[in-house]
């Protein structure tokens, strides 16, 4: 009989347990210990101070421990315990166990990894497949390694579960110390672990280390345990020596940068060091819109605490080149690639956003009673129904608005400009340029700060790569689609029946209002049109306002500044809505005088009512000097609609829909009126706002750029009464057919029929009207340029452009400088009013008296006057006489004549008197003698003339120019300064990034985890 | 049911209200205003060895010599200018200065000043060895003008002649010049740019001789029915241009242009004391196409001057000749030109006492005389199909006014030298001229 030799008993383990505050997990830790199928021959623990049970649970178990200090780090513990064994016996396979308080692994783990090392005389470290504690069907770890931006890499997905899709015996970078078996001999040969790593990464650095002396690591996943990372999970206090503020996340992202920096090839470390630099910003932004701001000044204090002692790293680097035994090559398998990477952040960033956004209902499975696969094959099998797809209402209202707003566009397909909309710059990056540029050449010039609804354009037509002509066309192209998406959206919510809410949808989105804004090329009203479904979810919860979650209002709040943005008319909406609230809760807090109540209420207004200011600013704030801004909206000022108009509902002006169209909006509000639902509550707040409107659109203003008074357009509050008008209809008219049909014939039957039969016509007459003559609304593609190219050689050249519009009695001559092109977007809302001194030039030239016009347009540097065709003779006859002008050119575009007189944008006058043009080149130009300088663009302190590096003297002259006093002849470089401008903006993006993170979902650290929703 | 009785009773009233005060308060958007003048007129320069006088409205109407880049104005102190052979500008406001020019023993004429106009046509003048005549045209603005002038002939259209005329600058074509050898002209003047106007001076002589001279006025359009009101009866005939074999013996001539590409079919109806009537082989008639075609006509009318209308299928100009004896016996010729539809406005007549004839099928008009000692005196004239009145002496002005429909009216004025037309028309009429506001709107397709 010959006895079988167990190969592994030739194994000597030694298990140290290395114990800090572990009392939670120690005893399963222990029990489990013990029931090895084969045990160690010993085991160590090593207590680093524990102020728990742990050292009575260890002295329970009879376990030999040793005590250390209680900042002693994982590797120094170990090493003790190391240190107290015996010398190794010469031939004896001798191996460490390396165990943590909080991992419990399964009986045949020890067995399991020594049968895997039995037969790899190279494999010196083998680590068991580690699970969650908690949930033991969660994938923690088989293997280990680091990505090169320092995170920890498993290659695993979160929470990724076992289903033993990754077992086997696999060659790893690395493997946790929690459950590590390491041959004794080569632990002190590579001498331990690093010390400098007191925890944290000293598992992937010592697997670094032991693939470059020429070993092998392994994970062996039969080998089974199950790890709770407490330090990691924030589960325990970490109190080791280097551990800032005992914060584990700090400490572990100083030692990933460590590891990394240690370990690499040194032709790498530049690019290491920009890797781990810029992702540390990346995740301090990130943890910073989660609202973690200690996990994101973590990542910051982590690598200065590193680069302040570099002398660690160096050393470190030292040490490892003399064990080093082969090239750093070898781990470069293990290290996942940049496209690996990318593609792990990308799946988890869009997983994260399902989770968040397109969250799943979770339904219950339906429960068969029995399966029977021969009902199964019995079952006959149901072609698909094609037909019925196209009965659904859903995609009838997607296909009804698609052919819709396809034939109403036709004469839209391209670049689209006209009516309020300017002409789009080629670019976003143009867009982006004029909101942070502190000057801009319009007329005459202004600081006025650029809108942020250009911003905003700017930012969405990145959607397109930055073509702005392209993101506007599809927008003004998808906008009824949207219009319908967002009511239906909100419509839905009041209604049970679909096909109601996508009808009252659809009518919302060919409403007068919304006709009249694409035709007219109101940007600022469509954008509204747009999100006024969204908006109106809090306006449903405005009096109780408390018990929307601060994160609500903020959400709310960012919503508000964006249709502020493209509206101003909105935020005065609100305010008015604001105030009411107030008198609402004021009155309560009369009642019952609960102050705090007040408050809170008070306080989320005032947010919901301000923010939208601050994150407007600087444009905002101008509007309170300038106030006729809160009633315009973006774009060209074009004259709104008459009372008349604005009461049935229609905003008016060129392209809107003529007064016969009558909208069902109105009448649905006035039968709502009397309704006994919540739709009765609804009109009266719609009827106040449209009878309010009508009010304010009776009344005319100036502005944007323009001295000629135009009636107010009204499109926003209509936005809102139509809305309202269909809220209305979709509580009233829900279940309406079944009162109808258990009633006798009585009013509810006589107001639906005038509410059906106004609808139809409705719908008749505009669908009628914008297949005909609708379709050549103001807003169009192959528009002409206004100002010739001939015109914008020189972009900063200034024209006075004369134009005449109308025809017969309703003729208008209007006038304005130009700057070698037409305006583009934004430009109008910004565009200063003439000076009144060129406004008496041009009124002159035109009636004939303009004897001295040529010599103020000389002196504001205007250089060429066109006359638009087409033009009425009688006027260009009139400038032929007027003298101090000469004809240029007489085309098909117009006529130009030439200021007689020089002039430019610099002019310098000499000391007796003589003008002369400089010429600027990069804003550098040359000056031949001393006098006087003159800058024709308005007056601003920013404008400064440098000459030799001194600013020369500025002043405002007689015409409202500006002109510098030259001391000598010499090189100067004309700027404007634009420093407090660029401190406007920055000012507003701190706004808009705080307010966006106070918005955004909280993130949650570690320690605010449950132990579930950890592992 | 009272509940929704009051209920709608609130919501009318607070809508009814609201709208009434929306009406109240509705801002009327004016996108425009205007300003109305009368552009300032211009008075022809005078040909060497002719005096050239002016009525004037007032004492004090503003005038300037159109010469170099002065538009200084001043004072005109008269009320009748001497001018010379400077054009002048004459600020006249509602009332047409006339021009009255006289080669002493030779020949007279009058034109109207007018504003600078944007098309003129003028039918009259010769280019044969007879020819005298030029066409002055002149550039009162201080820019530089192109101008096109467009000549026709009996020979059909001659090439057109692109002029570029300084700032207040005169150009003076001589007519034999523009079309050497023709005899019948017709001309149309069209300004690409300047103040523009332009004056037809048809002088004529033979040797020494003279054989008379008028300034023929012009009309802005050409028309498919035109009224010449203000044909001078001639007692008897008298050559006025022996070269021409067709004419010879006529005492008037018709001179048609029709500048389309289609031939015209033509009528003409004489209306006179002796009543309307077609004369023999002008129903009906030819002109052709692209051609300066002229027609002798004679008719037999009674004692007076006479009108005449032309009806055509085509649009055209025309204008008769008539060769009448001076006072001092000697032969002259005067162009009678179409008139524009007769309105309220003011010619002035220092110095002049024209016989006016008006036509029209019901003839009712008033006329406000205002005399150079500064009384006035109104006259109501009413009459059917021709009417002529002759002008009290020592008048400023006559101010035409209550003017019925569809009447056209001509003067006719004689003096020692020869005989003169003007048509009743204004020189310049009220513009108006949207006044230019700031808007950056223009800045936009």
């Amino acid at each position: 009989m010959t006895a079988t030799v167990n190969p592994l008993d030739s194994f000597r383990v030694t298990t140290i347990l290395v114990v800090h505050d572990g009392a939670t997990w120690l005893p399963e830790t222990v029990a489990s210990l013990a029931s090895q199928t084969r045990p160690a021959q010993q085991i160590i623990a090593v207590d680093t101070g524990s102020l728990d049970l742990s050292s009575k649970l260890l002295k329970g178990a009879r376990i030999p421990s040793l005590s250390m200090a209680r900042t002693t780090g994982f590797g120094e513990a170990v090493s003790t315990a190391v240190a107290s064994l015996p010398p190794i016996i010469d031939g004896a396979r001798e191996w460490l166990w390396i165990m943590h308080d909080d991992c419990a692994p399964q009986p045949g783990a020890l067995e399991a990894l020594l049968t895997a090392v039995v037969d790899r005389p190279s494999v010196v470290v083998a680590g068991p497949k580690l699970l969650g504690w908690h949930d033991r069907s969660h994938l923690l770890e088989v293997g280990v390694s680091i990505a090169t931006n320092g995170a920890r890499w498993t290659g695993l997905e979160p929470d990724e579960y076992d289903q033993g899709q990754h077992d086997g015996v696999k060659e790893v970078l690395a493997v946790s110390t929690a459950g590590a078996l390491i041959r004794r001999d080569v632990y002190e040969e590579l001498g331990g672990f690093d010390n400098n790593l007191a925890l944290f990464r000293d598992d992937v650095d010592f697997g670094w280390r032991v693939r470059v002396a020429g070993h092998s690591v392994i994970c062996v996943s039969d080998a089974v345990a199950f790890h709770a990372q407490a330090a990691a999970n924030e589960r325990r206090s970490v109190d080791v020596a280097g551990a800032f503020l005992h914060r584990p996340h700090l400490l572990d992202r100083r030692n990933s940068a460590y590891v990394l920096l240690a370990n690499a090839s040194w032709w790498l470390l530049p690019l290491l060091t920009l890797q781990i630099a810029s992702s540390v910003l990346v995740r301090a932004l990130g943890y910073l819109f989660a609202k973690l701001p200690g996990y994101a000044a973590d990542e910051i204090l982590a690598i200065g605490a590193l680069f302040i002692h570099p002398g660690e790293f160096i050393q470190a680097r030292r040490d490892r080149r003399k064990k080093r035994m082969i090239t750093s090559r070898v781990v470069r398998q293990f290290i996942p690639s940049g496209i690996q990477q990318l593609r792990t952040n990308i799946s988890r960033a869009y997983e994260s956003l399902r989770e968040n956004i397109l969250r799943e209902k979770v339904e219950d499975a339906p429960i068969a009673d029995h399966i029977s696969d021969d009902e199964d094959l019995l079952t006959p099998l149901k072609p698909l129904q094609w037909r019925s797809l196209f009965l659904r209402p859903h995609v009838i209202a997607a296909l009804s608005i698609a052919l819709f707003t396809l034939l109403w566009s036709r004469n839209r397909f391209g670049t689209i400009e006209g009516g309020a909309l300017a002409t789009a710059p080629q670019s976003a990056t143009e867009l982006w340029r004029q909101y942070v540029a502190s000057w801009h050449p319009v007329g005459m010039g202004t600081t006025s700060s650029m809108p942020v609804w250009t911003l905003l354009i700017a930012l969405g037509s990145l959607m397109v790569l930055g073509n702005v002509h392209l993101f506007i066309t599809l927008f003004f192209l998808v906008a009824p689609a949207l219009f319908m998406w967002s009511s239906y959206y909100l419509l839905k919510k009041l209604t049970s029946h679909v096909t109601l809410a996508l009808f009252l949808a659809g009518i919302y989105a060919i409403s007068p209002v919304s006709l009249s804004a694409i035709n007219q090329g109101r940007i600022g009203t469509i954008v509204v049109l747009a999100l006024a479904p969204l908006s109106l979810r809090i306006a449903l919860a405005w009096r109780e306002i408390e018990h929307a979650s601060w994160q609500r209002i903020y959400r709310f709040a960012l919503l508000f500044s964006l249709m502020t943005a493209f509206s101003f008319p909105f935020w005065v909406m609100l305010l008015l809505f604001s105030f009411y609230g107030f008198g609402f809760n004021y009155a309560e807090f009369h009642r019952t005088r609960q102050k705090s109540l007040l408050l809170q209420r008070t306080y989320r207004r005032a947010a919901l009512l301000f923010i939208p200011l601050l994150l407007n600013f600087p444009y905002s704030f101008e509007a309170f000097t300038k106030p006729s801004r809160f009633l315009l909206e973006p774009g060209l000022a074009l004259t709104g609609g008459r009372w008349i108009e604005i009461f049935f509902g229609n905003p008016g002006g060129t392209g809107s829909l003529p007064l016969w169209v009558l909208s069902p909006a109105i009448v649905v509000l006035y039968v709502a009126f009397f309704s006994v639902t919540r739709a009765r509550e609804i009109s009266e707040y719609s009827i106040a706002l449209l009878l309010l409107t009508v009010v304010v659109g009776s009344f005319a203003i100036t502005g944007n750029g323009s001295t000629a008074p135009v009636r107010i357009w009204t499109g926003t509050p209509l936005a809102f009464v139509t809305l309202g008008a269909m809220c209305a209809a979709a509580v009233m008219l829900d279940q309406v057919r079944e009162r109808l049909v258990s009633t006798h014939i009585n009013y509810r039957h006589i107001s639906v029929a005038t509410l059906a039969l106004v609808t139809t016509l409705y719908i008749a007459t505009s669908i009628g009207w914008i297949f005909t003559s609708g379709a050549n609304s103001p807003v169009q593609t192959h528009q002409t340029r206004v100002v010739p190219e001939f015109l914008g050689i020189d972009p900063l050249e200034k024209t006075l452009v004369l134009r005449q519009r109308g025809t017969g009695s309703d003729v208008s001559l209007a006038f304005y400088v130009a700057r070698g092109r037409d305006i583009t977007l934004g430009e109008a809302d910004i565009a200063p009013l003439t000076d009144p001194v060129i406004d008496q030039a041009a009124r002159e030239l035109v009636d004939g008296s303009g004897l001295q016009s040529s010599v103020v347009f000389a002196q504001h540097g205007v250089k060429n006057i066109f006359l638009k065709n087409p033009a009425p003779r009688s006027i260009a006859r009139i400038i032929d006489g007027v003298g101090g002008f000469t004809r240029t050119s007489a085309t098909n575009a117009g006529i130009v004549w030439k200021v007689t007189a020089p002039t430019g944008r610099l002019i310098f006058t000499n000391t007796a008197g003589v003008q002369q043009l400089i010429a600027l080149e990069n804003s550098t130009g040359q000056l031949p003698s001393a006098g006087i300088l003159t800058l024709t663009e308005n007056y601003h302190p920013g404008w400064q003339v440098l000459q030799s590096g001194v600013q020369l003297e500025k002043k405002m002259n007689k015409f409202g120019v500006i002109e510098f006093k030259v001391p000598q002849a010499g090189e100067f470089v004309l700027v404007h300064d634009g420093k407090a401008h660029r401190g406007l903006i920055s000012l507003q993006l701190i706004f808009v990034v705080t307010v966006l993170i106070l918005a955004l979902p909280s993130g949650r650290r570690r320690r605010e985890l449950r132990d579930e929703e950890i592992a | 049911m009272s509940h929704l009785r009051s209920r709608a009773g609130v919501l009318i009233l607070v809508s009814v209200a609201v709208l009434l005060l929306s009406n109240l308060l509705t801002a009327t958007v004016k996108t425009n205003d205007y300003s109305e003048n009368y552009p300032a007129a211009v008075c022809p320069p005078a040909p060497r060895g002719v005096t050239a006088a002016i009525s004037t409205p007032s004492t004090r109407s503003p005038y300037h010599l159109v010469r170099g880049r002065s538009v200084r104005d001043k004072e005109i102190r008269t009320l009748r200018y001497a001018s010379g052979s400077t054009p002048i500008v004459i600020d006249a406001q509602s009332t047409t200065p006339l021009m009255w020019q006289n080669k002493v023993g030779e020949w007279a004429g009058g034109v109207p000043c007018q504003s600078p106009q944007s098309s003129q046509w003028f039918v009259g003048g010769t280019a044969d060895i007879t020819s005298k005549g030029s066409l002055i045209i002149v550039n009162s603005g201080l820019s530089s003008a192109l101008v096109d002038v467009q000549p026709w002939s009996e020979n059909g259209i001659q090439p057109k002649k692109t002029l570029s005329i300084g700032v207040s600058g005169v150009v003076t074509l001589r007519l034999d010049s523009l079309t050497p050898g023709a005899s019948r002209l017709a001309f149309h003047v069209t300004p690409r740019s300047g103040r523009i106007n332009a004056f037809l001076v048809d002088e004529r002589g033979r040797g020494l001789r003279a054989l008379g001279g008028d300034l023929v006025n012009s009309i802005s359009t050409i028309q498919r029915t035109l009224y010449i009101a203000g044909i001078p009866q001639t007692s008897q005939s008298t050559r006025v241009n022996r070269s021409r074999s067709q004419s010879a013996q006529a005492s008037h001539i018709l001179r048609i242009v029709v500048p389309g590409d289609v031939n015209a079919r033509f009528g003409v109806e004489v209306i006179s004391s002796n009543g309307i009537f077609s004369p023999v082989g002008f129903s009906g008639r030819l002109a052709t196409a692209g051609q300066v075609t002229e027609f002798p006509f004679n008719p037999n009318v009674g004692k007076g001057n006479y009108a005449i209308k032309i009806t055509s299928d085509q649009p055209l100009a025309a204008a008769i000749i008539s060769t009448v004896p001076s006072a001092s016996g000697r032969s002259d010729f005067v162009w009678s030109t179409p008139s524009t539809r007769l309105q309220d406005f003011s010619i002035a007549t220092s110095g002049l006492a024209p016989t006016l004839v008006f036509t029209g099928d019901s003839i009712s008009l008033s006329i406000r005389a205002l005399f150079t000692n500064g009384k006035v005196k109104n006259y109501r004239l009413k009459g059917s199909d021709i009417l002529t009145w002759n002008t009290p002496a020592n008048t400023r002005s006559l101010t035409f006014s209550r003017i019925g429909k569809e009447i056209y009216g001509g003067a006719l004025q004689s003096s020692a030298s020869g005989i003169g037309f003007y048509p009743l028309q204004p020189g310049s009429v009220l513009t108006r001229t949207a006044i230019p506001r700031s808007n950056i709107r223009v800045l936009n397709p």
